[in-house]
């Protein structure tokens, strides 16, 4: 989720499914966005879909909408583009503070949980029970690394901006997206490791 | 202060104490170049008087004769000598500029008289000094007149006469910088003594000893990288700083025996004096030690706590507080075993009314009965008096003060509105010690050493 719901937060959504897609996860997934402050009913920004496109998304067909409580309360994950958005679903809803992360963070989390080493095997579950339980696992890493600063934890926020800034944003999403979808595929699937 | 503590200060300082003394050798020297050099002639005259015939008449002559020449010595520097010397060599200066030049002496128990010339002109002094000897032959006649027999009673005779000198008598380089490094030497030790007393930092065990009887339950151990990775104990569990946490957890089980209140707060003078690292890090070793561990953070002002820890503070006490949210709901859990975080929550308008009410009591009370400890990160106890309210509410407070940072006064202070409000305080901790140098702390003087201390001092 973000502020508007039409920049960075459709981008990461569509770039989630395309990429849980690439890995045959997306029986086992459901994403959708929201946006704190949304512009209800706006597609996507033309820069915005354009960047999706660029890194194998599909913009089309979202609708923007705000975030309200059932939302996070069903999740089992909420990623957000910034810290203020994180301070936002917790308010809404505390008991979120166990599964909600910026985006950037959710992937450092993550790739610290696999380097780790200290994974839990998951049980032959259906995948989308596994990725449910990888969830409190990358939350126990929190605190033992760092952002180095704080901004590398958060995605810039394009709107209104440049091309360039929107190239910028696209490609942090773009790159958060794949780190979290390839390692928790890994996790989720140790057969399946290289 | 003990000789102890004057080999202290000496340690602390001696980079001042060196740049001062390296400045009056500067000072030395300069002045020494400075100064024009100034050549030295002598010329050394035999005054005799006329010989007697008795050994009583000698003894007499000869006292006679020490007297005239101490007599005539001080003739030298006055104008019956100087003034033809200053015509006949043409010299630009009055009878007194010339006679601060000259000095005359009686080596002792002698009868001869050292004339010493001194000027910026070798060539010159030697020639005043040759001329002040022969106008001094000449006025004999006029100071002691012959006798009757025609025989002169004092005669002055050249022995030696004045040689061109090669060397310049000033300014004395050696002896100047010696000089200039003494006094300097002298002034360095003076400031760093004043230094040290006027110095009201904290700066190790005895200057909390001066202010407090309370025990010293921790040192910690200064790591500049602190800012970088605040939780130690869990970044690197065999570094000097992860084990002396590891040492003020074992010093907290002494702590308060006997009381089932197992809830401590953690607050300090002034801020930055790495209270709520200390909490963090405190918190971690507890839990690593197997316990259940719960900590708050009661800084509802500027909370710090839950960023060192990486999590998302936006709901915690306050809310809890106000009755908005379920504790259940609001508790954090850290990592992987049983430490659980409190956040602050909503920053309230009235932070200290909060903390010091009914609810926080009984919201103590729970969490005492949950968890093995209770850790409360308070504000510091200077600025606001959040901190002293917690003490009050908890079992009493562990005293944060930062080595070279905190004043003595401050900490006096702080402990003081501790005591103001019937606050037990059950101990201090040093955090920042230096762990080189004169104030460097001994491991194992405030707990037990494993020893990891060693292997790594070893290793590096």
């Amino acid at each position: 989720m973000c502020t508007g719901n039409i920049c960075r937060s459709p981008q990461a959504e569509r770039l989630l499914i395309a990429e849980f897609e690439r890995r045959g996860l997306s029986g086992a997934v459901e994403v959708s966005s929201a946006g704190v402050a949304a512009l209800v009913g706006e597609p996507m920004t033309e820069q915005a879909a354009a960047q999706t496109i660029g890194y194998g998304g599909n913009p089309s067909g979202h609708v923007a909408r705000r975030l309200a409580d059932p939302m996070v309360e069903q999740a089992d994950l909420v990623l957000t583009m910034e810290r203020t958005h994180r301070a936002d679903v917790v308010r809404l809803v505390p008991r979120a503070s166990r599964y909600a992360f910026t985006l950037p963070e959710f992937a450092r989390l993550a790739v610290d949980l696999r380097d780790s080493g200290e994974a839990e095997e998951p049980d032959p579950a259906a995948d989308a029970d596994r990725l449910r339980a990888l969830v409190p696992q990358v939350a126990a890493g929190r605190g033992l690394s760092l952002p180095g600063a704080a901004e590398h934890d958060e995605v810039e926020d394009p709107y209104r901006q440049s091309d360039e800034v929107y190239a910028r944003s696209a490609a942090q999403v773009a790159t958060a997206v794949s780190t979290i979808v390839t390692v928790l595929a890994e996790l989720s699937r140790p057969s399946a490791r290289g | 202060m003990e000789l102890r503590d004057y080999l202290r200060i000496l340690r602390r300082n001696w980079v001042i104490i060196l740049v001062i003394t390296l400045a009056g050798v500067a000072g030395g020297a300069t002045y020494s170049l400075l100064q024009t050099p100034q050549y030295e002639a002598t010329t050394k005259v035999f005054v005799s008087t006329s010989s007697a015939d008795s050994v009583s008449d000698l003894n007499a002559g000869n006292s006679f004769t020490q007297q005239i020449v101490r007599s005539y010595a001080q003739v030298v520097t006055t104008g019956l000598v100087l003034d033809p010397v200053i015509s006949e060599l043409g010299l630009d200066r009055t009878t007194r500029e010339l006679a601060d030049q000259v000095s005359a002496e009686v080596t002792l128990n002698t009868v001869i008289v050292d004339i010493t010339v001194t000027d910026a002109d070798p060539v010159l002094a030697a020639n005043i000094a040759n001329s002040i000897a022969k106008n001094l032959i000449e006025a004999v006649p006029e100071l002691t007149p012959a006798n009757a027999d025609g025989v002169a009673p004092v005669k002055v005779t050249v022995t030696q006469s004045a040689q061109v000198p090669d060397e310049p008598v000033s300014p004395r380089v050696p002896l100047n910088i010696a000089l200039g490094a003494l006094v300097g030497l002298a002034f360095g030790i003076g400031i760093a003594v004043l230094r040290s007393v006027l110095d009201q930092r904290i700066r190790g065990q005895r200057d909390v000893e001066l202010v407090t009887d309370r025990p010293i339950i921790g040192a910690i151990a200064y790591d500049p990288k602190a800012k970088d990775r605040p939780l130690i104990v869990h970044a690197d569990p065999l570094s000097p700083r992860a084990e002396s946490f590891r040492s003020l957890r074992t010093n907290l089980q002494f702590v308060d025996m006997g009381s089932d209140r197992r809830s401590f707060v953690v607050t300090s003078s002034i801020e930055s004096e790495g209270k709520s690292t200390t909490t963090a890090n405190l918190a971690i070793a507890l839990r690593d030690s197997g316990l259940n561990i719960c900590v708050i953070e009661g800084d509802l002002r500027r909370p710090k706590l839950v960023d060192y820890l990486g999590l998302e503070g936006a709901v915690g006490l306050t809310d809890v507080l106000i009755g908005r949210v379920q504790l259940s709901d609001a508790l954090q859990r850290w990592g992987r075993n049983n430490l659980f975080v409190l956040p602050a929550g909503q920053i309230p308008p009235n932070p200290s009314e909060l903390l010091g009410s009914a609810a926080m009591a009984k919201l103590l009370r729970d969490l005492e009965s949950e968890f093995h400890i209770v850790l409360v990160d308070a504000p510091p106890l200077l600025p606001v008096t959040d901190g002293a309210i917690l003490s009050k509410q908890t079992s009493g407070a562990i005293v944060v003060a930062a080595a070279g940072r905190t004043q003595r006064n401050q900490l006096e202070a702080a402990l003081k509105s501790l005591e103001s409000v019937d606050a037990k305080v059950h101990g201090i901790v040093l955090t920042m010690m230096p762990t080189k140098g004169p104030d460097a702390y001994g491991y194992g003087a405030y707990g037990y050493g494993y020893g990891y201390t060693q292997e790594t001092s070893s290793k590096s």
